[in-house]
């Protein structure tokens, strides 16, 4: 059926990504991968698409409050249709800035380009369905990538935000904010004036509130994996929070730790159900949040209505309703855009690409993440004869990273060599062995091991055909390319390849259960930090390792990396594991994605940053409508 | 006939507590848990995942957990469901009113073959005919799904005249939205309908009770009316109970194109995230359905046909 075809999972499986946070939660940092999910048709994106924009990183979000950007805080009055929007000063004319997308050009100011109207209404072409709830501290059934756009439109930021362009830390809930030479406390000071949409102030109560009742295991928060890294998290008074980790973490991971909470309306929550939305609507649809937009309607199926909340610290957002349409088919998304049913959308499958770009309509972003996401061949070195390095070395070396950018993904993508995405520069080594093309060299390494060829087949060792099954999700359509190519290339070894497809679920199911001899994975999203993504496919009791991989010196190197506080020295530590593991080749990065999202020429103010969403942090609340 | 029935329903009974026996094993046999897809995420802990295995109740041998389920189905309480954390009950009534919407024009829409087929049979190897005809064997042809992506492409993206999605406001504004969606779902049965009743008519017309209603006399008309259609149509009634079901359950592949809320896109959704308790209870609904339309039909057909007569 169709739908299966192209979209995949969408719905279903939770993809998460990333770290929103939402509340800054602790997920936010981290996050997801794998995406085995995502797969979908497209790419990447959906990741982003997802979520839709979303807000992936959110807890991250910074810029420090005033952007200069025409919207915030403009004393327009919120409810004015956009007519009567006299240019307003903000319109700077900021050359052509804006929508010329220069690929990640950090953007240093998103200044629209020309007069913009605050207000209208903005409709976003989302793929897959919205969340089931919007609890600000789902369990692990609700969170999703839609989700998180969900949240980090009503919930914002967190006590700090990792600004999206820089990767630098910056206040955003609180004004202030300190580490303790030990690298275990962490002291924020609330930010003053900051309200609840029903006016009331936010308190250092409403953290502590929250943190209570998240931490308590029988609420299934999903992310309590971090919050059990926290000693205590206090308010010795009325302005100041005090975060005590339970061990010294590097800097970048404790942050993710100690910026974990937010707040929950202790006046509204207090006394009702945590996890039961039957006894507890507040769940399902928040009435009182602190972030940039009220939560209006939210419709698993039909769609999501936001409208700008008049309290938000920051200022007002600049479009006065946010509609969010799921499609269930990639390729509908992209025609509610054509036809201006929609704005924008923030993933359109790869086929689409060609033909949104050249739309006078459309503008395309492009852009690399740094934690875009990749794909990768993993390796079950526990199967003959992919235990034998000069096998895979051999398997490595005959499939092209090139060929599979332009047959997988239409050319979008550019070569990965380690488990660090390339784009990730403060933490990609470019200096490994990279295991380039070579065909011949790859028969010879055949030979090497023993093998030989008997006619056109060829024969191990000990003379039995060599025969290998490469595993993919069928939802998603470039690893469905990328196993065809795999066969072709290595019946030139005479290698008999067969490829097997399976829905989501079950290929994850067999990934872990190691039946597989090369599994085809996907990665990405979520922190950049390479203590909380890629982590899990490397340790020997790893949980997303699927290829068996055991190294007692990586399992130390990593062990390291987490608490190392001088970050030269952290820097240097993982260069030298992305050379380690590369060795060994466990896993074969093949590229990562280049991320794309089509939009209306309408839309201005927005620049495309080093994170996978054009939204992420509050930048969706400064683009506008130009005049 | 109201043994009939009684006995009907006990065998009803018996067959969905079968079929669903079946689909409970079958389901849980699928690989990968609702979990599966959450082991994904490195920050999610094997603590984490095995809470939601216990609170789930996913660690119980199979046929305990199936026991369970029998035991509070039976006290008509179907579970939550995991995504949505709320009662299974609830969360189909919600999409069930779009899908009913939905169906209910397809099947009007389908009924038109009725009146299709007797003219293509009154008009036999006519003009009229052979375009019903020709009209039928491509819209069998066609793939509803292409058929589909092609309106929107033409008629939503490029002219703009039907919106994708359910509409809200007044009702020019919803039937925009439903007619396109409910006209393709209506286009199989149009299409199965018109052939089926134009076979039937062309049956009848061959029969020896026609010759002899119109040997004898009869007007035209009335042998077409009260001869040669209420024989034709007979067979119509069953198929129409047959259509219960899909009235409630969805269309999978429409919804999804059309962007339209209902039970099809939850089946999915379901399906691909092994929400077991919400699977069950759709299942369960479909099951219940399709046994409810046949029986219908079988008593309809007792009804309308004075030959048969249930003892």
């Amino acid at each position: 059926m169709l739908s299966f075809d192209l979209e995949p999972e969408a719905g279903a499986t939770p993809r998460h990504k990333t770290c929103h946070s939402s509340n800054g939660t602790a997920l936010q940092t981290n996050l997801w991968w794998r995406t085995g999910m995502r797969a979908t048709i497209g790419r990447r994106r959906l990741l982003l698409l997802l979520a839709g924009t979303s807000l992936g990183l959110a807890a991250c979000s910074a810029q420090q409050p005033a952007t200069p950007t025409s919207a915030p805080a403009k004393p327009t009055e919120p409810a004015k249709p956009a007519a009567d929007a006299k240019p307003t000063e903000a319109a700077k004319p900021a050359a052509a800035a804006a929508t010329t997308a220069p690929a990640a050009k950090p953007a240093a100011d998103a200044k629209p380009a020309g007069p913009t109207t605050p207000g209208g209404t903005f409709v976003i072409a989302s793929i897959g369905p919205l969340p089931k709830n919007a609890h600000p501290y789902p369990d692990s059934a609700a969170y999703s990538d839609g989700w998180s756009q969900v949240a980090r439109l009503i919930f914002g930021g967190g006590l700090i935000d990792q600004d999206a362009n820089t990767l630098e830390y910056s206040p955003y809930a609180s004004s202030e904010w300190s580490i303790s030479p030990d690298g275990k406390t962490f002291t924020f000071k609330l930010r003053d004036g900051m309200k609840w949409s029903d006016g009331k102030p936010v308190v250092v109560d409403d953290y502590v509130f929250a943190y209570s009742e998240a931490i308590k295991e029988e609420n299934d928060y999903v992310g309590l994996e971090d919050l059990e890294r926290i000693e205590s998290f206090t308010a010795p008074d009325p302005k100041t929070l005090v975060v005590v980790l339970k061990e010294t973490l590097a800097k970048d991971v404790a942050i993710g730790v100690a910026n974990s909470i937010g707040p929950v309306p202790k006046h509204i929550w207090q006394g009702k159900s945590w996890t039961d939305p039957v006894a507890n609507p507040e769940i399902l649809k928040p009435t009182v949040v602190s972030g940039p937009y009220l939560l209006k309607e939210l419709n698993t199926a039909e769609g999501a209505t936001f409208e700008r909340n008049p309290n938000w610290f920051k200022g007002q957002a600049n479009f006065e309703k946010i509609v969010v349409k799921p499609s269930q088919q990639p390729t509908v998304a992209y025609e509610l855009l054509k036809s201006n049913q929609a704005q924008w959308a923030p993933a359109v499958p790869p086929s689409q690409y060609t033909e949104a770009k050249q739309n006078p309509n459309l503008q395309m972003y492009e852009w690399n993440p740094a934690n875009g996401l990749y794909r990768v061949v993993e390796f079950n070195l526990k199967r003959e004869p992919l235990g034998d390095k000069k096998v895979r070395e051999a398997l490595a070396r005959a499939i092209s990273r090139d060929d599979m950018i332009q047959v997988a993904e239409n050319g979008l993508g550019q070569p990965q060599y380690t488990f660090i995405n390339p784009s990730n520069t403060k933490w990609y080594n470019p200096n490994v062995e990279k295991y380039d093309f070579d065909l011949n060299k790859a028969k010879q390494l055949l030979q090497e091991a023993g093998f030989k060829l008997n006619g056109a087949a060829l024969q191990s060792p000990g003379g039995q055909p060599v025969k290998l099954q490469v595993l993919y999700p069928v939802s998603s359509n470039p690893r469905a390319k990328i196993a065809t190519y795999m066969q072709q290339q290595y019946k030139q070894l005479g290698i008999e390849v067969e490829v097997k497809g399976l829905d989501a679920n079950a290929y994850f199911e067999e990934a872990k259960k190691k039946n597989f001899d090369i599994s085809l994975g996907s990665w990405g999203g979520g922190s950049i930090d390479p203590d909380l993504g890629p982590k899990g496919q490397l340790l020997s009791d790893g949980q997303q390792n699927v290829t068996g991989f055991a190294s007692e010196k990586v399992d130390q190197m990593f062990k390291q990396g987490a608490v190392e506080l001088d970050e030269a020295k952290r820097k240097q530590l993982y260069a030298d594991l992305q050379k380690v593991v590369n060795e060994e080749l466990p896993s074969m990065y093949l590229y990562s994605a280049t991320s794309f999202s089509p939009m209306s020429k309408k839309v201005v103010g927005v620049q495309p940053n080093k994170l996978d969403s054009l939204d992420a942090n509050d930048s969706l609340t400064r683009w506008a409508f130009a005049q | 006939m109201t043994r009939f029935v009684i006995r009907r329903l006990l065998q009803s009974a018996l067959l969905v507590f079968a079929v669903m026996t079946f689909s409970f094993f079958l389901i849980h046999l699928t690989p990968g848990g609702p979990e599966t897809a959450l082991m994904q995420n490195p920050r999610v802990s094997a603590e984490t995942l095995q809470r939601m295995r216990q609170r789930y109740g996913l660690d119980d041998p199979l046929p305990v957990r199936y026991l369970k389920w029998l035991r509070s189905a039976a006290e008509l309480d179907f579970g939550r469901s995991y995504a949505y954390s709320l009662p299974v009950t609830d969360v189909i009534a919600s999409r069930v009113w779009p899908t009913v919407q939905i169906e209910a024009v397809a099947y009007l829409v389908g009924i038109v073959g009725v009146p299709l087929g007797v003219y293509a049979a009154s008009k036999r190897g006519g003009i009229g005919d052979n375009v019903v005809r020709l009209a039928t064997v491509l819209g069998t042809s066609v793939p509803t799904w292409w058929l589909g992506l092609t309106i929107i492409v033409f008629l939503s993206s490029t002219i703009g005249w039907f919106p994708n999605g359910q509409g809200r406001g007044d009702l020019l504004d919803w039937a925009r939205h439903i007619v396109v969606p409910g006209v393709l779902l209506g286009l199989g049965g149009l299409i199965g309908f018109t052939r089926f009743v134009r076979s039937e008519v062309l049956e009848v017309l061959g029969q020896d009770y026609v010759r002899t209603a119109r040997a004898k006399g009869l007007d035209e008309r009335v042998v077409q009316r009260a001869h040669v259609l209420r024989n034709a149509l007979i067979p119509v009634v069953t198929i129409l109970g047959g259509l219960l079901p899909g009235l409630l359950s969805g269309a999978i592949i429409m919804e999804s194109i059309f962007n339209w809320p209902g039970m099809g896109r939850l089946f999915i959704e379901a399906a691909s995230s092994r929400d077991y308790p919400l699977l069950l209870g759709m299942l369960l609904l479909g099951t219940v359905l399709t046994i409810l339309g046949a029986l219908l039909a079988d008593i309809g057909y007792g009804l309308v046909d004075p030959r048969v007569r249930y003892s």
